[in-house]
């Protein structure tokens, strides 16, 4: 994969988009779910996407074969998102405005699991209390596997930056989910008790 | 021992040593706060790790083919519009210098033509003045000067243009060389 990923690199830069079509291809999914989990919708993600894929093929002749190619793209995604966050920030309702988008009250199911879409919601919660950058570190972190220089090098930040900013960053995801927890606890409680009571 | 220590050990990505380890089990077995705090940290690993990648709608490469095609169209477009506006913006500064010589022709030209003729009357009476100088000096030169002696020196003159002549064939004449 990674021969075939250099041949396709360099036809790229010689201009041939075919070569850059395999490229979008194969990496498609590592760039929109990144997309996806800092931008939280799928029409944002998929133009976040596709406008990464397009600054990638219009950049190319700048990229170094030294780097690796994964984390050429994914940096380019993640400022793209981080941008497009700052830029919205004014524009979007605060969390605390969205009563919504809260933790719902009911008790999630007979054996207390909760459903898929609760938590995807819940997860999705704990991203957007992150600030953009923290996010970005988060989603590297977790679904890439990337160690804490491809994160840095991806993100433009030192290598001890991005440590204490997702040790920052865990530790309030920890406290946020604690406090679900205490909201759902007694939601589920007041279920079970008997109406007697 | 305060909670933070125990949470920054819980936090942390290098492995414990035995000590740091021991401790922790002893603080989370009596600490409530530090417990849970262990809990919800394993959850969120937990659900982080095993949620799967998101994948776009089918047909993103194919979406991505054409928005490069759009890109293409608004990048000929943009340039297009860029040749046009350097253009509009040369002829009117052409015109504008243009508009700027001819305004005083248009405002009074009588005016323009009288001050024209007059650098012209000024020229001729200065060549002409010239001309008189170099006269007088030669019919002054030709009276003290006897007519034998012009003669010489125009010789003289002539011998010396000839030297010169062939000096400079001499210099500019490329030359061989001889191995
Ligand atoms: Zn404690």
């Amino acid at each position: 994969m990674q021969n075939t990923e250099a041949v396709w690199l360099v036809q790229a830069q010689q201009g041939d988009q075919q070569a850059f079509t395999n490229i979008v291809e194969a990496y498609q999914k590592p760039v929109y779910n990144l997309c996806y989990r800092m931008l939280n919708n799928a029409e944002d993600a998929e133009d976040a996407a596709q406008e990464t894929f397009l600054r990638a093929y219009r950049s190319l002749k700048q990229y170094d074969h030294n780097r690796q190619f994964s984390t050429w793209l994914l940096s380019i995604a993640a400022h793209y998102c981080i941008d497009q966050i700052r830029k919205n920030r004014m524009t979007l309702i605060s969390l605390e405005d969205q009563p919504d988008r809260e933790i719902p009250d009911k008790l999630p199911g007979p054996e207390s699991i909760l459903s898929k879409n609760e938590v995807q919601n819940r997860m999705r919660l704990l991203l957007e209390k992150l600030n953009p950058t923290d996010r970005a570190a988060v989603i590297m972190y977790y679904w890439y596997d990337y160690s804490y220089e491809e994160i840095a090098r991806s993100l433009s930040l030192s290598e001890s930056a991005i440590k204490s900013r997702l040790h920052r960053a865990r530790k309030e995801m920890a406290r946020l989910w604690m406090s679900q927890q205490s909201k759902l606890i007694p939601a589920e409680r007041k279920c079970h008790e008997s109406p007697v009571f | 021992m305060n909670h933070q220590f125990f949470e920054n050990l819980l936090l942390s990505d290098s492995e414990l040593t035995q000590v740091e380890l021991t401790m922790l089990q002893e603080h989370l077995q009596t600490c409530e706060a530090c417990r849970q705090f262990s809990n919800a940290l394993e959850d969120v690993d937990h659900l982080f790790h095993n949620t799967p990648i998101a994948s776009p709608a089918v047909g993103f490469t194919q979406r991505w083919q054409e928005s490069v095609i759009q890109d293409n169209k608004k990048r000929q477009k943009r340039q297009i519009w860029l040749i046009l506006i350097v253009g509009v913006c040369s002829i009117s500064a052409l015109f504008a210098l243009l508009g700027f010589t001819i305004l005083p022709v248009l405002i009074s030209p009588i005016a323009v033509l009288w001050a024209e003729l007059f650098n012209l009357v000024t020229w001729f009476s200065a060549v002409e003045w010239i001309v008189g100088v170099l006269l007088t000096m030669f019919r002054a030169a030709h009276s003290v000067v006897p007519t034998s002696l012009w003669i010489a020196l125009s010789f003289a003159f002539m011998g010396l243009c000839a030297v010169w002549v062939v000096a400079f064939k001499q210099v500019t004449a490329p030359r061989r060389l001889v191995i």
